[in-house]
C-alpha cells in the first residue's frame, strides 16, 4: 500500500514536470511572447519601451536560460507578474480559483446524481423505456458542444423567459444555467460507463452466487452489484474532472463567471503569458492531485490492487 | 422413504433470436434423504440448467419457459419450487437448498471478505447477529478443513488457492444447514490432487449433515466413488436412471454404454486409441420428437426415428428411455 502510493506520488510529480516543459515550450512555439504583447497596438510603440520591457521580463536571455529560469520559479509557484495588471499571476489565479472549483464540482455532483442511478436502472431493466430515455439523454450530452448549449440556454432561460440570470455569481439562480451546461456535458460518459459496467458485473459469476444465497434484492444490488461496477467509475470520475475544468473556460466565458476559465480566456485574448502559463500548470495540478486521489480510493474499493507491484 | 425433492416433467426453453431452444425436456427424477444423485452427461446437455431452474435461478423473462413441478418436502409441508413466490424461493435458497459452482474463483465475490461473505446468509436466513455470525463463520471453516479459520475469515478471495476458494463456497453453501447440496461441476476447475480432497469433503459433510446431494459432472470416473443413484442426460432428456452399481453393471441404454466404454481403463494396452462416441449431439432447436440418440446410435431402427421411447423400468429402480433396454440389459444379466 505505502509502496504503491509512494510510486504514484513519483509518477505525480514526473507528469508535473513534463506539463511544466510543455506549457512552456508550447507557448514559445506560438511565437515571441514580447511580439505578442505589443502586437496590433494602434498606437506606434517606441523601440526602446519594447527592449526595455524585454529586458525587464528576462525575455532577452537565450532559451534554455529562459527555461530554467521559468521552471526554478514555478517549482514555487511563481510564473511572473501579469503584463497587463503587473500582479503576480499565481495570486491573481488563486484569487480565481475557488469560483472555478465551486462551478465544477456542483457540476459533478449533478452529473453523478443523476448518471448513475440512471445508469444502474438503464441496465437493469436494460432494453426498456429507461434504458431508451438514458440512451437517448448520453447521446445528446456526447453530441453537444458545451459552448453552444450555453448559448442556447441564455437565449431561452434568460432572453426569451426572463426566468433566470444569464450573467454573474451572486446567488442560487446564477448557478442554475451554468451547472446545467457543464452536468449535461459529462453526464453521457458517466450514464454509458455506469450502464455497461454494471451490465458486466451483472454476468458475473458471483452475483449468481449471491442470488443462490437467498439474499435479498437490495444487498444483492448495492454490496455485490455496485461496488463491483463502481471500480471503474472511481477512474473516470476523476478523470471527467479534467474534461469539467476545460468545460468551464467555455461556461465562465458565456455566462461571465468570475473563475479561472475567464480569467485565462481574457489572458489568451490579451496574450498575457504568465498568466496562461500559470493556469495551465495549476489546472494540471488539480487534474494530477484528483486523479491520484482516486487511484488511493481505488485502493480501498479494490483489495487486489492493494498488494499489486 | 419419502422423497425430499420430486421433479416431474421438469421442461425449460428459451426463445433465442435463432429460434426456441429446448434445454430441458420432461426431465423427472426423485431425490431421496442423504442420498447423492450424480447428474451426467456431456456440456450443454442441459445439467445446469435442470439444477438452476429448480431455485429460479434462470431470470422468469418473457422468453424463458418452464414447465412442470419440482415439489419440494421440509418436512413441515409439501411446496413445487416452480410455483413459488420470489420471496418464497429466496427463503429456500442458501437456507434450504445450497449451491456450489464451477469455478470458485469468479463465484465469489472479489471484492468482499471471505468472512462476510459467509456470513451474509447466516444472517439472512438465520437471523443472527453479527458476532453470532462470526463465530459461526469462524466453526464453518473449520469443518471445510481450512486452517487459521479465526484469521482467515478476513482475506479476500484472490489471497487463497483454487481449492480454498471452493471450500470457502461449500461453506457458504452449507451454512445454513440446508437439506439439499447441489454441487455443479465443483471440481471441474481444480486440478487432480485437490478435486479428490473437494470430493472427500463433500461426501463426508453430507454423511455428517444428513446432506442429499446433487452432483453434476461429466466425469463418470468420479461418480462410481460417491454416488448413490445416477440419472443420465443427453440433449435435454434424462435417459438412464439408476443405483450407480446397477448402472455400471448394466447400462441399458446405448448412450451409457457409449459413455461407459469410453472411459480410458489402466489396464488397456497404450498404444490402442480411446474408444469414442461417432458424431456429435443434436441441435437442440427442435423439441424431440424421436429418440434423441438415434442418429449416433449403432442399434437404432425405424421406430427410434419416429417415436421418442419413454423411461421404461427395468427392475431394481433401474429405468432407461430405449425401446429395446430390456434386451440390452439382459446381454450382461
Amino acid at each position: 500500500m505505502n509502496r504503491y502510493l509512494f510510486n504514484r506520488i513519483i509518477q505525480s510529480i514526473l507528469v508535473l514536470l513534463g506539463v511544466m516543459c510543455l506549457v512552456f515550450f508550447l507557448l514559445r512555439i506560438v511565437g515571441d511572447p514580447v511580439q505578442m504583447w505589443f502586437s496590433g497596438r494602434t498606437r506606434e510603440i517606441d523601440p526602446e519601451t519594447i527592449a526595455e520591457f524585454r529586458r525587464s521580463m528576462g525575455f532577452d536571455l537565450p532559451l534554455p536560460v529562459q527555461f530554467i529560469n521559468f521552471m526554478r520559479k514555478a517549482i514555487v509557484g511563481d510564473f511572473g507578474n501579469s503584463f497587463r495588471y503587473k500582479l503576480p499571476a499565481s495570486m491573481m489565479i488563486i484569487e480565481r480559483i475557488p469560483a472555478t472549483l465551486k462551478l465544477t464540482s456542483i457540476s459533478l455532483l449533478v452529473a453523478l446524481i443523476v448518471s448513475i442511478p440512471l445508469g444502474v436502472m438503464a441496465a437493469v431493466k436494460s432494453g426498456g423505456i429507461i434504458d431508451d430515455i438514458a440512451r437517448t439523454l448520453a447521446l445528446i450530452s456526447q453530441a453537444t458542444p458545451t459552448y453552444w448549449l450555453g448559448l442556447v440556454l441564455i437565449s431561452i432561460f434568460a432572453v426569451k423567459l426572463r426566468w433566470l440570470p444569464s450573467s454573474g455569481s451572486e446567488n442560487w439562480k446564477h448557478y442554475i444555467l451554468p451547472v446545467a451546461c457543464l452536468a449535461l456535458s459529462s453526464m453521457g460518459g458517466l450514464i454509458r460507463l455506469t450502464r455497461s459496467s454494471v451490465l458486466e458485473v451483472l454476468q458475473e459469476d458471483y452475483v449468481r452466487t449471491a442470488v443462490s444465497k437467498g439474499l435479498r434484492k437490495n444487498v444483492i444490488y448495492y454490496r455485490h452489484i455496485l461496488v463491483n461496477a463502481a471500480l471503474p467509475l472511481v477512474t473516470v470520475i476523476g478523470m471527467s474532472l479534467g474534461g469539467l475544468l476545460g468545460g468551464a473556460l467555455y461556461i465562465e466565458t458565456i455566462f461571465a463567471w468570475p473563475g479561472m476559465g475567464r480569467l485565462v480566456s481574457d489572458a489568451v485574448g490579451l496574450r498575457d503569458f504568465p498568466i496562461i502559463q500559470g493556469v495551465a500548470f495549476l489546472t494540471c495540478l488539480i487534474v494530477v492531485c484528483v486523479n491520484l486521489l482516486t487511484d488511493v480510493i481505488y485502493t480501498f474499493i479494490d483489495p487486489r490492487i492493494r498488494y499489486g507491484d | 422413504m419419502e422423497p425430499l425433492l420430486t421433479v416431474k416433467d421438469l421442461s425449460v426453453s428459451f426463445n433465442t433470436t435463432d429460434g426456441t431452444v429446448y434445454a430441458v425436456n420432461n426431465i423427472s427424477f426423485d431425490l431421496y434423504p442423504g442420498e447423492t444423485l450424480a447428474l451426467v452427461g456431456e456440456s450443454g446437455c442441459g445439467k445446469s440448467v435442470t439444477t438452476m431452474s429448480l431455485l429460479g435461478l434462470i431470470p422468469k423473462i418473457s422468453g424463458n419457459n418452464m414447465s412442470g413441478t419440482a415439489v419440494f418436502n421440509d418436512g413441515v409441508s409439501k411446496k413445487d419450487l416452480l410455483k413459488m413466490s420470489e420471496e418464497g424461493i429466496r427463503k429456500v435458497r442458501g437456507g434450504q437448498i445450497g449451491f456450489v459452482f464451477q469455478d470458485p474463483l469468479n463465484s465469489l465475490n472479489p471484492v468482499m471478505t471471505i468472512g462476510q461473505q459467509i456470513a451474509e446468509p447466516l444472517m439472512e436466513h438465520l437471523k443472527i447477529d453479527k458476532n453470532e455470525a462470526e463465530r459461526r463463520t469462524i466453526e464453518l471453516l473449520e469443518r471445510v478443513h481450512i486452517p487459521d479459520a479465526a484469521d482467515r475469515i478476513r482475506i479476500y478471495p484472490h489471497e487463497l488457492s483454487g481449492g480454498m476458494r471452493q471450500r470457502v463456497m461449500i461453506a457458504i453453501a452449507i451454512s445454513c444447514s440446508p437439506k439439499i447440496l447441489i454441487a455443479d461441476e465443483p471440481t471441474t476447475a481444480l486440478d487432480v490432487t485437490i478435486q479428490a480432497q473437494i470430493v472427500d469433503l463433500i461426501e463426508n459433510l453430507s454423511k455428517e449433515l444428513n446432506l442429499s446431494v446433487i452432483w453434476i459432472t461429466h466425469d463418470l470416473s468420479v461418480v462410481a466413488g460417491l454416488a448413490d443413484r445416477v440419472l443420465v442426460m443427453y440433449a435435454g432428456t434424462g435417459i438412464e436412471i439408476a443405483q450407480v452399481d446397477e448402472l455400471y453393471d448394466y447400462p441399458s441404454h446405448p448412450y451409457t454404454r457409449g459413455l461407459l466404454g469410453a472411459l480410458p481403463n489402466p489396464d488397456m494396452e497404450s498404444s490402442k486409441r480411446l474408444i469414442s462416441i461417432p458424431g456429435s449431439p443434436p441441435d437442440i432447436y427442435t423439441a424431440p420428437y424421436s429418440c434423441v440418440f438415434a442418429s449416433r446410435c449403432k442399434f437404432a431402427f425405424d421406430l427410434c426415428h419416429k417415436e421418442l421411447p419413454k423411461l421404461v423400468e427395468l427392475g431394481n429402480n433401474h429405468q432407461a428411455a430405449c425401446f429395446i433396454a430390456e434386451q440390452l440389459r439382459s446381454e450382461y444379466v
